[in-house]
């Protein structure tokens, strides 16, 4: 209990946030404005590395990010397709992919790939068959304004829209379905509301 | 003559009922300069009957133009309302039951459709026949009268293939071609 208190205070503070290698010399990490400008929050998720697990613990499953930023597409037109894959295992998600006739279905294949591939090369999964997408979700990417040609002279603005896509990959079979709520849990949690109301400002 | 007093204070009421009264016995001659007064006590009249209706007149003026009145938005339509509509099950995309695998390649493949990998791998091997026949011919527009028979390494024409014309391949044949 002492080495997990302790374990819990020193979290906040693990180096290995910030290091993108085990490398030993903190200062030689620091990335120069040469390299990637910003390596946005997602890449950095990767980089979290646990303390060894105690025999007694249940085994914690692997946790693969992956992004791909600036997609030339609309991203509420790319919503459809991350709401499409959120939960599924990561074949029967390639394969909604491969049939769909979205532009962004295209997109988010090969990113799915490239996950795949990163977690058994780098993330030790053992079967790449093995995981689910627990998290799909579409970001705002720069947008620029131009001018659309009207007839007779008239013009307009348009913004030509891009977007990023992240998932999040999770070692082992999808977790089964929420069941739909029925009218016994919703008159159930109805009668603990009115048992769980308190008198105030009384004795 | 009756005069329409407006004022409600009964002292200024007063004031200007005896400034009224002067003016009419000619107690207050030098009132106007000497000149007929600009104006001359009317009738008051209660009520917004006879007060002119700048509605009909509008309309009545123009009736050519009758003005039409378009639908507009009353109020922004706030984003949970929009993301209700955006979200809603009928355009979210529905999940296809309907792939299966394909047992010669094993790829995806739609249940009503042909294996798309097996399909450009025949379009392929078309494609270097069709390279063949052109080799062979020369130019266009001199495509013989007879079928042609493909033959790939080590094969011979047989008997049926007498009078057809004999496209050669320098591979062997592929297991999906099957030979007559």
């Amino acid at each position: 209990a002492g080495a997990a208190w302790a374990r819990g205070l020193l979290s906040w503070a693990r180096p290995e946030r910030w290091l993108a290698s085990g490398s030993f010399f903190p200062l030689s990490c620091i990335h120069t404005s040469t390299s990637l400008q910003k390596i946005g929050k997602w890449e950095k998720k990767n980089r979290i590395v646990y303390p060894p697990q105690l025999p007694g613990e249940p085994r914690r499953p692997a946790e693969i990010y992956h992004c791909r930023r600036e997609i030339k597409y609309s991203k509420d037109k790319m919503w459809y397709l991350a709401k499409l894959i959120k939960g599924m295992s990561i074949d029967q998600a390639l394969a909604q992919l491969e049939f769909s006739d979205k532009k962004g279905a295209k997109v988010i294949k090969e990113v799915l790939l490239e996950a795949q591939e990163m977690a058994v090369r780098k993330h030790n999964v053992e079967f790449k068959s093995n995981l689910h997408i627990a998290e799909s979700q579409t970001g705002r990417g720069r947008y620029v304004k131009r001018v659309r040609c009207h007839g007779k002279g008239m013009f307009g603005m348009m913004k030509i829209s891009r977007c990023h896509y992240f998932v999040k990959l999770v070692e082992g079979p999808p977790p089964p379905p929420e069941p739909p709520k029925t009218g016994f849990d919703q008159a159930k949690e109805y009668v603990q509301q009115l048992r769980n109301r308190t008198l105030v400002h009384t004795l | 003559v009756l005069v329409l007093v407006c004022s409600p204070l009964p002292r200024l009421r007063s004031l200007l009922q005896r400034c009224w009264g002067r003016l009419e016995r000619g107690l207050w001659p030098g009132a106007f300069g000497g000149k007929i007064p600009p104006w001359v006590p009317a009738l008051a009249v209660q009520g917004p009957s006879l007060v002119p209706r700048g509605i009909d007149d509008a309309e009545a003026a123009s009736p050519q133009e009758g003005v039409v009145w378009m639908a507009a938005p009353k109020q922004r339509r706030t984003v949970e309302v929009n993301r209700c509509r955006w979200r809603h099950p009928s355009k979210l995309i529905a999940i296809k039951r309907n792939i299966d695998v394909c047992p010669e390649c094993g790829n995806l493949k739609q249940k009503h459709i042909l294996c798309g990998h097996c399909y450009a791998k025949v379009k392929e091997e078309t494609r270097l026949i069709r390279m063949e026949i052109y080799k062979k011919e020369g130019g266009p527009f001199n495509a013989p009268a007879v079928e042609t028979v493909v033959l790939y390494e080590g094969e011979k024409p047989t008997e049926k293939d007498e009078g057809k014309r004999i496209i050669e391949r320098a591979r062997k044949r592929p297991s999906w071609f099957v030979q007559n």
